[in-house]
């Protein structure tokens, strides 16, 4: 009996890698360890530090307010206006979508750092710790090659991404208002599209921190929604 | 109950069922335009994964619109031109998307050429462009001239349209066409016969039609051949480019082609009459219109295959550049296919004089009265194009007589000094006696008639009437009854093309007409015609010659004349018109003044005159009859 069991499962997994499904996972955080987004080095800190330029365990005592989400411990920009991509064939123009400046948005997190206006070490919360020094803190700036300033020439952010939308532009009908998916590999933010829909700030394995989409069969993620 | 269910459901199926559907971008993939190292395309990258890059980028894209990635075209090409042209071509704007296609398709800027990944190599070399040699490179050759225009608002008018609500092929948001107004470039096959991103499938050019509405291509020949076996002739090997079989899937492709046709302007694939012969030559259509064997066998022909001899389709009275009829003695005559054919309205269907035929529909013309007509009813109309108030007109130029290319023109009496000598215009509406060109001439036929040689119907070279064609009294004739192939249908046995294309007859006449060998001096004597009734078989077609003529019938000593002396029918009649009843109108290389100086016909009564003139060396002195 158990050996028929066996059998069962050895015939299932066989053909489940002969017909080439391969269940994607969510990457670890324990990715980001020595990606460009591990910037202990950079700043010479300490090893403990890895997670609190972004984020902060505890905010303690009288700590400044600061966004509430994902603990967030990074300095938010100030910037009013990124723009807006717009284009005779883009058919979220004129829905919901808004201008990310002045918002507390999921994406804004990442501009905190990508916009180049605030420091990269900047924090609501000082990282405690001599090995921190001798980089004072808020003197380094987003190299301009990861600097992303004008909305208005980037992939569209912020704009609710269901199925109405999905038809009129042929893409793949989202399975939730919380991912493309169905699974969170590809998130969406209450119904929204973020940076974080394509990327995933702690996948170290990816070069540009792109999500584990489920399906890559074109060599591109582009494909994966633009059905 | 069930029917009301299946009624709200088609309700809300509907909507879904007409949307436009959206273009799938993932269908680029192994298509021309996926560059990827993996994909099928021959044109590809050396070691690019992402199809995208090649065009779009997430981030920090110039111009922003569309995310493109690559820089833009800046060289000037020359655009398109044309003389029939309403909408206005200007250079492109920057937010014409064209630009974006233009990016590769100019031949100026290498395929791999990023501004995300900087310099992508392919496997065709680092830095490849399209070569001269590619289609896709359009702005070789001729630069954007030869292409159909794009970056533009189309000028809706009688033959054009905006593409209906729904199509495919659609404008974009400023009103103004662009490349991808006809092709997708994500979507290679829609057409799976074409490729080439079209928008839509293309079949009997589905997609040209979307804007162009041309006159009378719902009932044309050239939409649906008569002959459907003949259709089909018309293949790859025939010239067809588009992947489809047939003239009529070909559409307007078996005639245009939107980019590097041979002619740019109207986007012909060759010049003039070449595209005609792609199949008037007995390759396609069949031998009953092999139209090439008439101008290049032929010794007299309407010259089409003179070059440069340019039919420009904006000609017209009030046509500052191409004016016709021609107002300046300088202007070089010109003759086309198109000047009396309109190839997207012609059909098949036959017609009575002066109507005109099928094959002649749709062609602008001139009235009898002078004024333009942007659609001929009547044959003769057509002619007077050219034939009728041009002032460049070649017998002006004929001071001997001797034809220049088309034959001796026999001097005629009332043309000495006479500046509308030529017209036939005036000739056939203006003057008192005429053949019925324009005008029924009224005279009275058979035995005891004024014109008893008149036949019931114009017969064959062998005699038997021709089908369908009557005449009397009333009746109109057209000018190709004269003036036509001598070796065609219009002869009622032969199969060869109808229509004054060429013939081996001088003046381009159906049948022989014989002139006399002029004497030396006018009045004098030369031998003349020695008779046989094929040299008269022109006129035999109508008027019975030995039946009525050669007996006397109407003139007592024509006999006498044909028969006897040798004399031409042409020697005293102008077989147009003339201001002499009778259509007397001598010839004056033949016919001179007689010893008093006197030449003149006069009419004296119902078959009755006095001719004053010296011919065959006899002098005529008010001689009666």
């Amino acid at each position: 009996m158990r050996k028929w069991t066996l059998f069962l499962y050895i015939v299932l997994a066989v053909s489940l890698a002969a017909s080439g499904v391969q269940a994607q996972q969510r990457v670890p955080k324990t990715a980001i360890v020595n990606s460009s987004h591990d910037l202990r080095s950079t700043f010479n800190a300490a090893s403990f530090t890895l997670c609190t330029f972004c984020h902060v365990a505890h905010k303690p005592g009288d700590a400044p307010e600061g966004p509430g989400p994902l603990l967030w411990n990074h300095t938010l920009s100030s910037v009013a206006s990124y723009g807006i991509y717009s284009s005779d064939s883009f058919d979220a123009l004129n829905t919901d979508i808004t201008d990310l400046g002045g918002q507390t948005t999921v994406s804004n997190l990442c501009l905190s750092c990508h916009d180049g206006t605030v420091a990269v070490n900047s924090f609501y919360e000082p990282v405690l710790g001599a090995n921190f020094q001798p980089i004072p803190e808020g003197t380094t700036f987003m190299p301009s090659s990861a600097r992303i300033r004008d909305l208005s020439k980037s992939h569209p952010v912020n704009f609710t991404y269901d199925s109405n939308l999905a038809n009129a532009a042929a893409l793949r009908v989202p399975a939730s208002t919380s991912s493309v998916d169905g699974n969170g590999l590809v998130p969406l933010f209450n119904g929204k599209m973020q940076c974080a829909t394509c990327h995933d700030p702690h996948n170290g394995n990816s070069g540009i921190f792109a999500r584990p989409f489920p399906t890559q069969t074109s060599g591109t993620f582009c494909t994966y929604c633009h059905i | 109950m069930r029917a009301r269910f299946l009624f709200v459901f088609l309700l809300l199926v509907a909507p879904v069922a007409t949307a436009q559907p959206a273009d799938r971008k993932s269908q680029l993939l192994n298509s021309r335009h996926d560059f990827r190292a993996t994909s099928r395309a021959p044109t590809r990258a050396v070691d690019t994964a992402d199809a995208c890059v090649f065009c779009h980028t997430p981030h920090n894209a110039n111009p922003a619109e569309r995310l493109w990635n690559r820089p833009l075209p800046a060289q000037p090409f020359p655009v398109y031109s044309s003389s029939t042209l309403a909408a206005s071509i200007g250079p492109m704007t920057a937010e014409d998307a064209s630009k974006l296609c233009l990016s590769c398709h100019d031949g100026t800027i290498a395929l791999g050429e990023t501004i995300s990944s900087g310099m992508l190599e392919f496997v065709q070399g680092r830095g490849y462009t399209l070569p001269p040699e590619s289609a896709a490179n359009l702005a070789a050759g001729q630069g954007f001239s030869d292409d159909h225009p794009y970056a533009f608002v189309p000028v809706p008018g009688p033959e054009i349209q905006m593409p209906p609500p729904g199509d495919a092929v659609r404008l974009d948001a400023r009103g103004r066409l662009q490349c991808t107004s006809c092709h997708e470039p994500h979507e290679e096959w829609r057409d799976p016969a074409v490729g080439k991103f079209l928008v839509k499938p293309n079949p009997a050019s589905a997609l040209c039609l979307s804007c162009h509405r041309t006159a009378g291509w719902l009932h044309s020949s050239h939409r649906t051949p008569p002959d459907p076996v003949a259709n089909l002739r018309y293949t790859e090997a025939q010239g067809a480019h588009t992947g489809y079989l047939g003239v009529s899937n070909n559409g307007c492709e078996s005639c245009h082609r939107p980019h590097a046709p041979q002619v740019g302007q109207r986007l012909l694939k060759f010049p003039e009459e070449q595209v005609c012969y792609t199949c008037h030559d007995g390759s396609v259509a069949t031998t009953a219109r092999n139209i090439r064997a008439e101008f290049q066998s032929k010794l007299y022909t309407h010259p089409v295959s003179v070059t440069p001899s340019v039919h420009d389709a904006a000609e017209a009275p009030a046509s500052a550049r191409h004016p016709l009829p021609e107002t300046s003695l300088a202007t070089p005559r010109h003759v086309e296919c198109a000047d009396c054919h309109n190839p997207h309205a012609a059909t098949a269907t036959e017609a009575q004089p002066p109507n005109v035929s099928g094959s002649l529909t749709g062609v602008r013309g001139y009235s009898s009265s002078g004024d333009h007509l942007s659609r001929s009813a009547n044959e003769f109309e057509i002619c007077f194009k050219c034939h009728a108030d041009s002032v460049n007109k070649p017998q002006r130029n004929d001071a001997t007589g001797s034809g220049i290319g088309y034959g001796r023109n026999p001097l005629r009496q009332h043309d000495l000094g006479n500046p509308e000598a030529f017209n036939t215009r005036i000739e056939f509406h203006m003057l008192l006696s005429y053949h019925p060109v324009t005008r029924p001439r009224n005279l009275s036929i058979g035995p005891g008639g004024e014109v008893p040689s008149l036949r019931s119907a114009p017969v064959t070279p062998a005699g038997a009437p021709l089908p369908r064609r009557t005449l009397s009294p009333t009746s109109y004739i057209y000018c190709t009854d004269c003036h036509n192939n001598d070796t065609g249908r219009n002869l009622g046995t032969l199969s060869g093309p109808t229509g004054p294309h060429g013939s081996n007859q001088p003046h381009l006449l159906e049948r022989a007409n014989a002139l006399e060998p002029p004497p030396a001096y006018p009045g004098e004597f030369t031998p003349g015609v020695s008779y046989a009734l094929e040299e008269y078989a022109l006129c035999n077609k109508c008027h019975d010659v030995e039946g009525s003529v050669l007996r006397d019938q109407s003139f007592p000593e024509h006999r006498k004349h044909i028969r006897d002396q040798n004399a031409a029918c042409s020697t005293c009649h102008d077989p147009h018109a003339s201001s002499t009843p009778m259509l007397i109108n001598f010839d004056l290389s033949v016919v001179g003044p007689n010893s008093l100086g006197a030449l003149e016909y006069r009419r004296t009564g119902f078959r009755q005159g006095t001719c004053s003139l010296r011919c065959h060396g006899k002098d005529h002195i008010r001689t009666p009859y």
